[in-house]
């Protein structure tokens, strides 16, 4: 299953961050910053997985799990934990890795885009090359739910980059892989969420509420409400601004 | 009034990061305390969008929630407003963690919105609810039902949805799985793709997390799903999900063959190729038994080597090809070498991730032959790049060219300077540990040269820059207490490293250089024999910057420095002459001053032992201070053997001194050897010995209570007599504390006769002659006993030798017992397998069983060794649930409990206990058992008749599961 979608900029911001399997809040911020400080030293040529012999993914609390079901993987067909890999985590009682110092169960994957590091963390259920292809489609989607996306949409909405991604991937597991299929649900559900929203406030023009649901032109002119005009002027007064950067 | 928006946070977020750390803080102070303020009101927009803003700081900084947000998520997810709901549901797996009790409160909540007509709102719940789920079996006990009914919903976006929560909710409810089942299986065949591909993966991971058997069955379907699909993404997952099947059953290999044959050579996806090919590997399919399974086995390698040598070409499918091929390792290890060259340039590649995985890749391609080879390409990774060499100090160019194995062109290999580059030292551990576990593989079965071993050894000391002191110690000592050829080879090369003290200074920070250097001294001092100049080898034993080592060092070389000392004064004997006189009185005066710093040590091991041999010197400096040496050596005269040396003093006067022989008794006696593993458990049990009956009857305590009274009463007594006033000050207080001290041992003097004392100590010693925890004071009498009684023995020098060697032992046995416990802790008794390996080719001789106590059992020992190394992990949970079958069958083979297959409501709920599991599972448990009693014999699932699996109908009653 997939572990986490992480989402960071070049300087290790975080934009989004997705667990599915549940961790301490300290120990995702940790992992992040680990996981961007391995990949940002790498250079653009090499592959897409990380490994490096200092990266541990870590083992969720006790607590924070309910007991029985988890991670016991019976009778040594696999025998595999799918949430250890640092061999001096609990209960690695693995015959496979007999010389590493950890599983090579889990991988972490990722992508760079512009100024943004698309990163997924999986176990072995998931195929390697299999993921990167996901990664695609999660951009793509995105790409299709804000036209054009870049770093600044995901900063500004990103609870709009949630509702996507849940269209994707659901409890770590792969929900749709249709482009077509995942933006439609994108869309729909936006489109309850205008409809929504405008029936509960009816002061607000309804084509301004939401993004993705009227183009970026729409949204740029207006100014009423509560939530337009998060991208100041127009949208692409927000790409030359971020030009303007340098990112 | 104006609210910030989600929008206006992190604008002004932006806005303040730009300025100080503390300007960044106070705004966060300050929108903390609206959203709080937000979260608290009666607005339930507002409510949300506090919420929202709370989810985003917790992503972008460690703040804590509020401590009541879980229940304000709840609120908003309660809301009504579709728009608000799913900022609750959103917000829902980021606010409960497992001891959030606020998820009770949702469970209606979410029925209602799951049952809802309203197509849009089931959506909502389900994606939150694979983290509701694992957090509470409650909830999963309680939505069960409403999922399986979900399955069947006319969408097909809520079906799939339904089917991924089914995953987490038989996790935390592994009853389900038996309910549901059958209804999962449906959606194998449902109509829409996306439902089919998400019951896949819930079948991939419930198999992964269950072991296949249970999945079996569904072989038809997935199969028709292989043979049917298009969707590269399905295909991949079926694939694997076979990887996972088909070692359980192997009539399954011949179904899947010709399928997955074809999807090999047609397909473009290269995803979903490399799959292919390693569920080949890992599915068993290249089972050299198999006829097709050779050409298979061709296939895959040259598609794996293919991708390996796409040089310039796509990184990332070098990756999973060495990925792939540490897999096939084990059955086709030969068609793996021929790819040995773009291997081992992986290893110099500059991605880190690739160069690891090449060196598992290597690591499990180790034989006899090229462990050399590979070990000194891995030993160059080590090496600092050319520019650094000449700053080293020159030891390290010597011993290269004593090990002569490093070739120049690897050292020199332009691609050194890229790989030193990302060479972090986590990377150079698990380089290093690589590099010596790949050399001491199953008790060095791949080595073939020993001396080479050592110099390896020395090496990697030298540059790894890494703490693998104890291993390398622990190496150094093994091979050299195994292999006796290579003793004298060993002493020469550590004989240098003694001698550098540059490269011991390295070691005084704890970074590892120690272990090497303690191996040196033990090993220079055990095999002192060897040794091209002991005098030289004392004093760098000896080195003035000695006491700067640890407490071990210090200690080992104090000890080296007498073996050696020993070994060198017993052969110096034979060629006596004065130039030999005055050179040991120089020896012995420079150990004695060499070891006088330690006199003095705070740790009691070096203490000890600089005392010990400070007094022995002593007396040998003594000894040849009162000998005169002959004018000439005489060599024609006979050694004395070592006892006589002492023995016939009268007799012969030898022409040297008699105590150059005081040392070298004490450390030879007995030689080293390996001891076997295990040995330990062989030693016997000596008859007559039982450990469980009490040594001291009653266990040790006295049954006497009246010792304590007798004081009491004593002190009551004085109590009484005693008065001296009170109050006056601290002064006067301590001054009364004197005073009645005294009184008190003057009245204990007076009170008693002399007769009355004998008598009280005379019971009282009979009291407590059983009593072991009473240390009885012998010197108690003797003020009173005679002093005639005490023995007196004449000693003589050639006792005071004995005394000595008797002194000695203690030292000297601890010395033995550190070298060999390391030893012994990696001896390994060879299985015949490898023995029959050994015949092969002459090795050199290592001993690697090593020693066992006479009489030693050897059929136990076997017996003992061939129990399984790795921990059986009992099931629990899902683990725990067997669909299949009793647990009669759990012995046969996979074959006989796929047959056995069948899906009964009731009866084969076989839910094996559950060792340490939750406690509410282990009610779920004995639930199960008690509905099992009355059991009614109905087989639901019809079996799907297909050629591959065969789905037997069979009778239930007599399979009846017992154990639970």
């Amino acid at each position: 299953m997939i572990h986490a979608v992480l989402i960071f900029n070049t300087h290790g911001k975080p934009r989004l961050s997705k667990f599915f399997t549940p961790l301490p809040p300290m120990v995702q911020q940790q992992l992040i910053s680990q996981i961007f400080s391995l990949i940002s030293d790498r250079s653009a040529g090499l592959c897409n997985f990380l490994d490096a012999p200092d990266l541990v993914f870590p083992t969720p609390g006790s607590g924070s799990r309910s007991g029985p079901g988890f991670g016991s993987a019976g009778n040594g067909v696999k025998g595999k934990e799918k949430d250890i890999i640092g061999g001096n985590g609990n209960g690695s009682g693995l015959g496979i890795g007999e010389l590493g110092l950890r599983n090579d169960d889990t991988r972490v994957i990722y992508r760079h885009y512009a100024t943004l590091y698309f990163v997924f963390v999986v176990d072995g259920a998931e195929s390697e090359l299999g993921i990167l292809d996901l990664i695609q489609v999660f951009v793509e989607s995105l790409d299709r739910a804000f036209e054009n996306v870049c770093e600044l949409d995901l900063i500004f909405h990103y609870d709009e980059v949630h509702h996507v991604l849940s269209e994707i991937i659901q409890g770590g597991l792969v929900l749709e892989t249709n482009i077509n299929e995942i933006s439609a649900c994108v869309n729909a559900a936006s489109k309850n969420r205008k409809a929504s929203s405008a029936s509960s406030n009816p002061l607000v023009p309804s084509a301004l509420v939401l993004p993705g649901s009227g183009g970026r032109g729409s949204r740029g002119g207006g100014g009423g409400g509560g939530r337009s005009g998060s991208r100041g002027g127009s949208a692409d007064g927000a790409r030359r601004w971020l030009a303007a950067m340098g990112v | 009034m104006f609210e910030r928006t989600l929008q206006d946070l992190i604008r002004g977020l932006r806005a303040h990061k730009a300025s100080s750390k503390a300007q960044e803080d106070a705004f966060l102070a300050e929108a903390m305390v609206e959203i709080r303020a937000e979260l608290k009101g009666k607005d339930m927009a507002l409510k949300a969008e506090g919420v929202l803003k709370m989810c985003y700081l917790m992503m972008l900084y460690p703040i804590p929630p509020p401590p009541e947000f879980a229940f304000h998520v709840v609120e908003v997810m309660s809301s009504p407003r579709y728009h608000l709901k799913q900022i609750g549901y959103l917000a829902a797996p980021m606010a409960f963690s497992g001891d959030t009790e606020e998820v009770v409160l949702t469970v209606n909540g979410i029925k209602k919105d799951l049952m809802s007509p309203y197509i849009p709102l089931p959506p909502l719940p389900l994606t939150a609810l694979p983290h509701l789920l694992s957090l509470s079996p409650s909830l999963s006990t309680t939505l069960h039902p409403d999922l399986l009914h979900l399955l069947t919903h006319s969408s097909p976006r809520i079906r799939k949805r339904a089917v991924l929560c089914l995953l987490p909710c038989w996790e935390a409810f592994p009853e389900g799985l038996r309910e549901g089942f059958p209804r999962l299986r449906e959606r194998l065949q449902d109509s829409d793709q996306g439902v089919v591909g998400a019951t896949v993966g819930v079948v991939m991971e419930l198999a992964r997390r269950q072991g296949g058997k249970n999945y079996l069955p569904l072989a038809p379907e997935l199969f028709g799903i292989l043979t049917g699909s298009s969707n590269n993404w399905m295909l991949i997952k079926v694939v694997k999900l076979f990887a996972i099947l088909t070692p359980l059953e192997p009539r399954l290999v011949r179904k899947l063959l010709p399928p997955i044959t074809s999807l090999i050579s047609s397909t473009s996806a290269i995803s979903l190729l490399y799959e292919c090919v390693r569920t080949c590997i890992v599915g068993g399919m290249l089972d050299p038994d198999r006829a097709e399974g050779e050409a298979l086995a061709r296939v895959c390698v040259e598609k794996l080597g293919g991708y390996l040598r796409d040089e310039g070409g796509d990184q990332n499918l070098r990756y999973i090809a060495l990925l792939a091929m540490v897999k096939i390792i084990p059955t086709h290890p030969a068609m793996v070498a021929e790819y040995q060259e773009e291997i081992l340039q992986s290893l110099d590649d500059p991605d880190v991730s690739i160069r690891m995985r090449a060196l598992e890749l290597v690591t499990s391609m180790v034989d006899r032959d090229n462990l050399q080879s590979i070990a000194d390409q891995l030993l160059s990774h080590l090496a600092p790049p050319e520019s650094n060499t000449s700053a080293l100090p020159s030891a390290v160019a010597s011993l290269t060219a004593i090990a002569n194995q490093l070739s120049p062109t690897t050292a020199k290999d332009p691609a050194t300077a890229s790989t030193s580059v990302s060479l972090s030292p986590a990377y150079r551990l698990l380089l290093t540990q690589k590099l010596l576990s790949i050399i001491s593989y199953d008790t060095y079965v791949n080595v073939t040269d020993f001396e080479w071993v050592i110099s390896v050894l020395i090496d990697i000391a030298y540059v790894s820059n890494v703490n693998v002191g104890d291993e390398i110690r622990r190496l150094v000592l093994d091979v050299v207490g195994r292999v006796r050829n290579v003793r004298e080879y060993a002493v020469g090369v550590l004989e240098k490293v003694l001698g550098d003290e540059d490269f011991r200074e390295r070691g005084r920070d704890g970074t590892g250089e120690d272990g090497l250097v303690e191996a040196a001294v033990w090993v220079c001092g055990e095999y002192s024999s060897y040794l091209s100049s002991p005098l030289s080898a004392i004093s760098s034993i000896l080195s003035p910057s000695l006491h700067l080592s640890s407490p071990a060092l210090i200690s080992l070389s104090l000890h080296a420095a007498a073996k050696i000392f020993g070994h060198h004064a017993a052969a110096i004997s034979s060629s006596w002459s004065s130039d030999r006189h005055e050179e040991t009185k120089a020896l012995v005066a420079s150990i004695k001053s060499g070891s006088a710093p330690f006199l003095g040590s705070a740790d009691i091991e070096i203490q000890e032992r600089a005392v010990e041999f400070t007094q022995l010197f002593s007396f040998i400096e003594a000894d040849l201070n009162h000998h005169v040496p002959p004018k000439k050596s005489s060599p024609d005269e006979d050694i004395p053997g070592v006892q006589d040396g002492f023995a016939e003093k009268e007799s012969a006067d030898p022409p040297y001194p008699k105590s150059l022989f005081l040392f070298e008794p004490l450390f030879t006696s007995h030689e080293l050897n390996t001891v076997a593993y295990k040995a330990q458990e062989a030693v016997r049990l000596p008859d007559g010995l039982d450990l469980d009956r009490d040594i001291v009857p009653g266990g040790g305590f006295g049954v006497d209570g009246d010792d304590d009274e007798e004081i009491e009463s004593e002190e009551e007594k004085e109590k009484e007599v005693v008065d001296l006033g009170e109050g006056g000050g601290a002064g006067m207080e301590e001054l009364r504390r004197v005073l009645r001290e005294q009184q008190k041992k003057g009245k204990r003097r007076e009170g008693e006769t002399k007769e009355e004392r004998e008598r009280r100590r005379a019971a009282r010693k009979a009291k407590h002659k059983n009593d072991p925890y009473y240390l009885y004071d012998k010197t108690e009498d003797q003020d009173e006993d005679n002093i005639d009684d005490i023995p007196i023995v004449k000693l003589d020098d050639s006792e005071m030798g004995v005394g000595a060697d008797l002194q000695e032992a203690g030292p000297s046995s601890k010395a033995k017992a550190t070298s060999t416990s390391m030893p012994m802790s990696k001896a390994k008794l060879k299985s015949g397998k490898s023995k029959s390996k050994k015949e092969k080719a002459p090795l050199p001789e290592v001993d690697r069983t090593g020693e066992l106590p006479e009489g030693a059992d050897t059929t136990s020992r076997a017996s003992a060794i061939q129990t399984p190394a790795g921990p059986s992990r009992t099931a629990s949970g899902l683990a725990a649930v067997d669909l299949s079958t009793a647990p009669s069958n759990q012995g046969n083979t996979s074959l006989s409990r796929f047959e056995e297959y069948k899906m009964d409501e009731d009866d084969d709920r076989v839910v094996a206990p559950a060792a340490g599991s939750d406690p509410s599972y282990a009610d779920h448990t004995r639930t199960v058992e008690a509905d099992r009693e009355v059991d009614v014999d109905v087989p639901v699932v019809t079996p799907v008749e297909v050629e591959v699996v065969k789905v037997k109908r069979k009778k239930k009653g007599d399979k009846k599961k017992k154990d639970v």
